[in-house]
């Protein structure tokens, strides 16, 4: 699944360190978000979603 | 990893540790007492209890540190775990075989090494694949 993860944390200057942070997840979660290896749950999607004030689509494309 | 995760892990992660460590132990120390020691076989008894009860206390702690991972962790862990259960399956299958026919002698005591070597390839497997 195609996401705009990295494009908007890097938007924000957010480490992934950072975001892991904000979304009590590890680093390496997030990158494999972000170079879509692996695609996240409902709920880590809402919570991502709402992080950056978005809807999920927004973020996540088939 | 974040500060927030690890801070989240380190609590389940050394119980884990502690109750693994405990449950090695508590076989060492029986099998070594069987072995060398005639002790009477009431302590056995009692010594098997306990193992089995540290036993059950580490499945515990092994669930809780699961339950502890974020998702993908432990998808890591379960795609290590399908590993370790088949090549357990498919071990048990061929020594049994070769058991049967007289090809080799069987020691029970590959099986746990099995699957923890199963375990451990399909962690680094996973770490690799979600790198």
């Amino acid at each position: 699944m195609k996401n705009r993860l990295k494009e908007l944390r890097t938007e924000r200057n957010w480490t992934q360190a950072d975001l892991a942070n904000y979304l009590d997840v590890s680093r390496q979660t997030i990158n494999a978000i972000e170079t879509e290896k692996f695609d996240p749950s409902l709920p880590l999607a809402f919570k991502i979603a709402r992080l950056f004030n978005l809807s999920i689509e927004d973020i996540f494309q088939d | 990893m974040s500060d927030a995760y690890i801070a989240k892990l380190s609590q389940p992660a050394m119980r884990l540790f502690c109750w693994s460590v405990a449950w090695g132990l508590s076989i060492l120390m029986t099998y070594i007492s069987a072995r060398f020691f005639h002790l009477p076989k009431m302590l056995f008894v009692v010594a098997l209890i306990v193992n089995v009860g540290i036993g059950v206390g580490a499945i515990g702690a092994h669930i809780r540190w699961l339950k502890a991972l974020d998702e993908m962790q432990r998808k890591i862990q379960l795609e290590a775990m399908g590993w370790a259960l088949g090549i357990l399956w498919i071990a048990f299958g061929a020594l049994l075989i070769m058991d049967a026919a007289d090809l080799a002698y069987v020691n029970p005591g590959v099986f746990p090494v099995l699957a923890a070597l199963g375990m451990a390839a399909g962690t680094i497997r996973g770490f690799i694949k979600y790198k």
